[in-house]
């Protein structure tokens, strides 16, 4: 007879074996804390390491020369992430190969620039280089010339010192081996390099007719940028060029270098080189990457800013860093992420995005938890296609504006989350936003007004184009609306179904919400506009894709941008300017929009050499866009962001983008 | 079996190339990144040529074993991130299953044979509750109240970051590690048992020398990762692995011991179990080595087919513990438009699922011996 508690020895035994690892899970963390952890050892002026007496040398020290790592959690900054970056090769970070949010929140503060920008204010201000100010180019002959003085004693993490030969082997390496991506815009060629002929189309091609010819290290701390023209803003002292670009270790890079340049494929070898060991100029230094889990950086010693006080946008803070290294934990969804918050377990969750709103009230009931809104540096838009009749008859557009309340789509269906928006400038950025300009397109979108003064403004506008209706929306003796029927064009003919592409309400709430009620907007005057929830990535494919005879396949389209740097907005041109239509050369100009008196002013704006002088322009180009209306700017949603205040003191939280446009502060952020 | 799986190497490419846009589409959200550079990235990743190119181009590669490269995680081989990523949701997934269906079919036989007692009535409300409960909502209660009410187990992920700093391992060498010598002590146990059955033929014994065996085994491997200098890294692996281990594991147990219910009542009323209670036979003689072996054949194959599919079963899982598995890597794949990531990872699910199914029909002979001898 088997015995009835026969299993009893087997249960012990895995009872014991659960225990075990329980106790070694234990003993592990407790080890972690004291035999493993390495301390910062203080880097003297000159920046090399020493070791103070009471503290142990670090077993862990790392390739870059004498740096110690530091993991005590109470001078780490840690940082939750939801994607895993996908390289850790600077080269590669900002290439249109691997491109992405997540290496920029890692490698960022590694980097160095001969000029950065200050937040969150956006002015420009000298890093490597010795003069506040960005030298204005002279002219030379045929070519325009611009010096930059460096710093003299500037030292990479490994002690190196920092010379103009790295910037020009930057700039050098970058052009021949034809990065792409954001490089396009930092190198800023004049000509593409023949290694790149026909394979390259993009650099050189961006920059109008002025650009790059060479970047030379004239002495070993004087850089000299020769142009084929006298630049502009837009390339140099504002916009993304070579006063702002990456400069990376040559000493390091050099032997990478040569070997890519004799492989089969130079740019792939380059790119594949490992990030691990690279010197950094910025305050942290890249030390590791565990896939799936976690990156790491450590404190750069020998960070040149450390100390300096930054004055901008009002605010004065001291540059640090402050910690003794920054952990990146990777989270694989945002509940996780605010729970991995709440437990302490991360500082401040970075997310491009921002955080969906219903997270807000598990982080409002924490009192250690902090949650702020930054306006985006974006817009949501509904776009015509201006190809097709007819949207691309100003008055329907004008009519369409009219009829649409932002204010009470914002207000009273979306609770007021999103904020309308009317002037292509965010008002986060106080550089460039222009009050007056926003009003007056306000004051022409009939903004704040009655749905009583809408409708009468838009059939005002469409009556006098020539259009008609079977029955005519107005608003009777009594005070009730009359729908509108059956609107009919200047040519006689019933306007025939529009289609309005919006995103699905899954994919984004309000835009799909927004979708909604223009269609709805539209059907009450008679204008008949289907709605249809598309999924986000067939309305791309659509509106930047589907090119039949010439013309895109859409009627109008919701959707919306994100508008890179916002110190100086290139985001115009590549949106409206005529060189970037999609149908023509696959560009972001997905409206058709070509406008002479536009891209006169948008040449004017890249050549401009002040910021009074880019201004006013930059004025007049929204002006154009609200009266021409290619778009109809719809509203923005700002980005919302927590962090753990009990933790961690953040020199100011209210900037364009977010705190994660600043990649979490991690050179001004002090733990407590 | 090869003309199947080309069959749906040659759906999962069309299905995949009938999505809307590629993996360009992405760079359209960046004004800074010109038209060019988006038509240079679809030259430079073959998106440019006529879609039965891409086809040939990637059979050919497949067959050579060259899964090709990644489009949202270059320069990284989809080879080398399936290989990072397969080892976790094995460990996750494989534990999962095999606790579920472990003691689901210990329970479902029991509670088969309790039918009509309170124990019953409990255990498949029970069952049903946590077959149908919505599981992203229970995994978050889950990872709520063990990680962060309780404070017993961390907030997901697979590894505390700060002590894997400066390793001489690598997650993934311990997980393969880990999994290795799992499968080593099963077939030590395995060669044990059969030993045990050669020796001695009383049940009693045998069974008493199988639990010894199996203690042995488990205490043997234990002592072994305790004594290796790895032992606080796969302790932290299995402190992690807890949770969403449970968590999967109830929800998986609900169906298995329901099915085991099911296929018990209905082995029950053969008659074979009235001849064995005609013998004489004690009521737990009768359950365990008449009716639940019986109703163990529908359990093993869902459980080998379950198996077979763990590498893209646990999605949810892996979002909410984020854990970087197979199943993350799959949904990633799908929204950035990464044909070649996310075909890798399903051929892979494919492959297993072949191979299942042949376990599957193989352990059914050798389980069920009217089929062996048919």
């Amino acid at each position: 007879m088997t015995p009835k508690r026969g299993g009893r020895p087997l249960r012990w035994v895995a009872l014991i074996a659960a225990l075990s690892v329980l106790a070694a899970a234990c003993a592990g963390n407790s080890e972690s804390a004291t035999g493993t952890a390495s301390e910062t050892i203080p880097a003297t002026e000159g920046g090399d390491a020493t070791t103070a007496p009471d503290e142990t040398t670090p077993a862990g020290t790392d390739s870059t020369g004498g740096t110690a790592t530091a993991t005590g959690p109470a001078d780490t900054y840690r940082l939750g992430i939801f994607q895993d970056p996908i390289t850790d090769n600077p080269w590669a970070d900002s290439d249109t190969c691997c491109n992405s949010v997540w290496n920029r929140y890692v490698l960022n503060t590694t980097y160095g620039f001969l000029y950065d920008l200050s937040y969150p204010g956006l002015e420009p201000r000298a890093s490597l280089a010795a003069i506040e100010e960005v030298p204005e180019p002279v002219q030379e002959g045929d070519v325009w010339v611009a010096q930059i003085p460096m710093k003299e004693d500037v030292l990479w993490s490994d002690g190196e010192p920092v010379t103009a030969h790295d910037v020009a082997f930057t700039w050098e390496t970058a052009y021949e081996f034809c990065l792409s991506g954001n490089w396009t815009q930092m190198v800023s060629a004049a000509q593409p390099h023949p290694n790149c002929g026909g394979g390259n189309a993009e650099q050189g091609a961006e920059t109008g007719s002025v650009g790059v010819l060479s970047v030379e290290a004239k002495d070993d701390y004087t850089v000299e940028v020769t142009f084929n023209g006298k630049p502009g803003l837009a390339i140099w002292g504002l916009g993304n060029g070579v006063w702002n670009m990456f400069v990376f270790p040559r000493h390091h890079w050099e032997p990478i270098v040569e070997e890519a340049r004799n492989s089969d494929d130079p740019k792939d070898a380059l790119l594949n080189a490992s990030g691990e060991g690279v010197p950094a100029l910025g305050p942290t230094v890249f030390e590791e990457h565990v896939k799936g889990s976690h990156a790491r950086t450590v404190k750069n010693p020998n960070h040149h800013e450390t100390g300096t006080t930054v004055s901008s946008g009002g605010v004065e803070y001291e540059t640090g860093p402050f910690v003794d290294g920054v952990d990146f934990t990777l989270y694989g969804s945002q509940d996780a992420a605010v729970l991995g918050l709440a437990a302490g377990e991360v500082d401040l969750l970075l997310n491009s995005q921002g955080m969906a709103v219903g997270l807000q009230d598990q982080v409002s009931d924490n009192p250690s938890l902090a949650a702020v809104i930054n306006p985006q540096n974006g817009f949501r838009y509904l776009g015509f296609n201006l190809m097709r009749e007819p949207m691309s008859d100003l008055a329907f557009r004008r009519a369409m504006a009219v009829i649409i309340d932002k204010e009470y789509i914002t207000d009273n269906l979306l609770q007021g989350v999103p904020y309308p928006v009317y002037s292509a400038i965010p008002k986060g950025n106080l550089a460039w936003h222009d009050e007056e300009v926003e009003e007056e397109i306000k004051a022409d979108e009939m903004g704040g007004a009655s749905h009583q003064e809408r409708v009468e403004e838009a059939v005002r506008i469409l009556k006098e184009a020539g259009y008609s209706w079977e029955v005519e929306p107005h608003y009777d003796e009594k005070g009730n609306f009359v729908p509108g029927e059956t609107l009919i064009g200047p040519d006689g003919e019933p306007i025939r179904q529009l289609e309005l592409l919006s995103p699905t309400p899954g994919y984004d709430p309000f835009r799909a919400t927004f979708g909604q009620q223009i269609a709805a907007s539209a059907l009450e005057m008679g204008i008949p506009v289907a709605n249809l929830p598309t999924d986000f990535n067939r309305i791309i494919d659509i509106v930047y894709n589907e090119v039949v005879d010439g013309e895109l396949q859409y009627d109008m389209v919701v959707l919306g941008w994100q508008l890179g740097n916002p110190a100086f907005p290139t985001f115009m041109r590549s949106f409206f300017g005529a060189e970037n239509l999609t149908v023509v050369t696959g560009g972001n100009n997905n409206t058709g929009f070509n406008n002479p008196e536009f891209e006169a002013l948008l040449d004017e704006f890249d050549q401009a050499t002040s910021l009074e002088e880019a201004k006013p322009i930059m004025s007049e180009l929204q002006r154009i866009i609200g009266r021409e209306k290619p778009y109809v700017l719809l509203f923005e949603s700002g980005i919302l962001e927590f962090y753990n205040e009990e933790r961690i003191d953040l020199p100011f939280t209210e900037l364009l983008g977010g705190i994660q446009t600043l990649d979490g502060m991690q050179a001004y952020v002090a733990v407590r | 079996m090869a003309g199947v799986f080309f069959v749906f190497l040659t759906l999962l490419f069309t299905l995949l190339h009938a999505m809307p846009g590629d993996i360009t589409n992405n760079l359209i959200g960046n004004p800074n990144i010109p038209a060019s550079a988006r038509e240079q990235l679809r030259q430079e990743l073959g998106l440019d040529l006529p879609l039965w190119q891409q086809y040939l181009r990637y059979i050919t590669n497949f067959f050579r074993g060259n899964l090709g490269m990644s489009f949202s995680r270059a320069p990284n081989s989809v080879a080398s991130i399936l290989a990072d990523a397969i080892p976790r949701t094995v460990f996750l997934i494989a534990s999962a299953t095999i606790l579920a269906y472990w003691l689901g079919f210990k329970t479902g036989k029991i509670v088969a044979w309790r039918r009509g007692s309170r124990s019953e009535h409990v255990l498949v409300t029970a069952g049903v509750f946590f077959q149908t409960v919505f599981y992203p909502w229970f995994a978050i209660v889950m990872l709520w109240l063990f990680g962060l009410i309780l404070g017993w187990f961390p907030l997901g992920r697979f590894i505390t970051s700060s002590l894997w700093n400066a390793t001489p391992f690598t997650p993934r060498e311990m997980f393969t590690w880990m999994i290795l010598s799992a499968v080593a002590a099963l077939a030590v146990y395995a060669a044990a048992t059969m030993v045990i059955r050669r020796i001695t033929r009383r049940p009693t014994t045998r069974a008493t020398a199988q639990r010894v065996a199996g203690g042995a085994v488990v205490a043997v491997l234990v002592a072994a990762w305790w004594a290796s200098p790895a032992r606080v890294y796969a302790a932290d692996i299995v402190h992690h692995t807890i949770l969403p281990v449970i968590t999967l594991a109830i929800v998986n147990y609900a169906a298995v011991m329901l099915l085991t219910r099911s296929s018990m009542l209905e082995t029950m009323k053969e008659d074979y179990i009235l001849t064995a209670r005609a013998k004489g036979l004690d009521e737990k003689t009768i359950r365990d080595r008449h009716a639940a072996r019986n109703a163990l054949l529908p359990v093993t194959t869902s459980m080998v087919l379950a198996l077979a599919t763990v590498v893209g079963g646990a999605i949810v899982t892996e979002t909410i513990f984020s854990w970087p598995g197979v199943g993350l890597l799959i949904l990633d794949g799908i929204t950035m438009n990464d044909t070649p990531l996310v075909m890798g990872g399903l051929a892979i699910i494919g492959v297993l699922a072949l191979i299942g199914h042949l376990v599957a029909d193989v352990l059914y002979a050798v389980l069920d011996p009217r089929i062996r001898l048919a």
